[in-house]
């Protein structure tokens, strides 16, 4: 699994009036993206576990799956095993990671995903992510999806997870 | 460690600082490439050849994977029920569109989906309609017309029912293909924003 250790936040990200309205499930103006960078409630820290820059991508119109991303790191060591959302949001959550066979990306359910002492490990597009099954409506940018997440060690932890259109 | 490399999420990500104008203006390369950034397959790759099948207006008509004049195609294979990679592909690729400007309206978009049984008229239409408001939305009325696509552009997928759940494979590659139908340039899943743009400009001029 990847070890990405470091996260170069963006700056100050102005807002955008865009010419070309795209329709967008998410319920934001195309071109529109909000200030990153400076959210200080994105680290939840709870045992020995932290998770930082979480985010859900907004759905297209139509979609029934959805995924979050985040980095988790524990500074002791664990494993994270489940993840779960109420069930206004999403009939199931699952854990996925993305394989490649010989050019071929498919998705599998990972039963648990390691987390070595003191690496990040981080759940990105294209590598673990959680997916969100039988999505009840659209996520829309902006809105907020309480995530608990289970850890062999830590527990059960609760992250505020929001929807946005691409990583902050 | 991962066989492939996402440049789309590594950490080092640029700063982009977007100035707010009628026109968008983007800064994202300061000189005029002159290369491209994604594959360049090194032997023609003609994909004109193959008829499909896209829904325009809820009612299905013959597609070629060729661009208008003037004008870039790019194709990606996949489904509507994919969390990842195809919406975080059709989101960087309507992040590059937006940041082209003027030169968007000349970007058009196939999307192929693997998975016709369950991607329908009725949903794939909306689906791309998130990212662009110029797609074609390719359902093939047949296996064999998803093979016969899957063949030109040299790649492949798989849908298999596994205890009641539908799994689906598919390459995370978008293919950019020019007025006579050839594959000009293959982009590998994740690449950046910025590479998308480059390489977009650099076509489109």
């Amino acid at each position: 699994m990847t070890t990405t250790g470091r996260h170069n936040r963006r700056g100050a990200v102005l807002v955008l009036a865009s010419a070309f309205a795209l329709a967008s499930c998410g319920g934001s103006d195309t071109g529109t993206s909000d200030t990153a960078g400076t959210n200080t409630t994105l680290a939840t820290s709870e045992a020995s576990v932290t998770v930082t820059d979480q985010w859900a991508r907004t759905s297209p119109m139509a979609a029934t799956t959805g995924a979050a991303y985040m980095d988790i790191i524990a500074s002791d060591g664990d494993e994270l095993l489940s993840a779960s959302v109420d069930a206004s949001v999403a009939a199931k959550v699952e854990v996925h990671e993305v394989v490649m066979s010989g050019g071929s990306m498919s998705m599998q359910e990972v039963d648990k995903i390691v987390l070595p002492a003191g690496e990040t490990v981080s759940l990105e597009p294209g590598g673990f992510h959680i997916m969100l099954l039988d999505l009840v409506a659209p996520l829309q940018s902006g809105s907020t999806i309480p995530v608990t997440l289970t850890f062999a060690t830590a527990g059960e932890i609760t992250i505020d997870v929001p929807v946005r259109e691409e990583a902050p | 460690m991962r066989h492939w490399e996402l440049m789309g999420t590594a950490p080092h990500r640029r700063t982009a600082t977007l100035a707010v104008a009628t026109v968008i203006a983007v800064a994202a390369c300061s000189s005029s490439p002159d290369t491209l950034i994604g594959y360049v397959p090194p032997a023609t790759k003609s994909v004109a050849s193959v008829t499909v099948t896209e829904i325009i207006d809820g009612a299905p008509r013959p597609f070629s994977f060729r661009a208008a004049d003037g004008e870039i195609l790019v194709v990606i294979f996949g489904y509507t029920n994919c969390p990842d990679i195809c919406p975080a592909t059709l989101s960087n690729l309507k992040n590059a569109r937006t940041k082209l400007g003027d030169d968007a309206s000349r970007v058009d978009i196939a999307m192929v989906t693997v998975d016709p049984d369950r991607d329908t008229a009725a949903i794939m239409p909306r689906y791309l309609s998130s990212f662009t408001d110029r797609f074609h939305a390719v359902i093939p009325s047949s296996e064999s017309e998803l093979r016969a696509a899957e063949e030109v552009f040299q790649t492949s997928s798989s849908v298999t029912k596994v205890d009641g759940r539908v799994e689906v494979s598919h390459t995370g590659t978008a293919y950019g293909v020019n007025e006579r139908g050839e594959v000009i340039v293959e982009w590998p899943f994740g690449i950046d924003v910025p590479s998308l743009v480059s390489d977009l400009e650099m076509l489109l001029t």
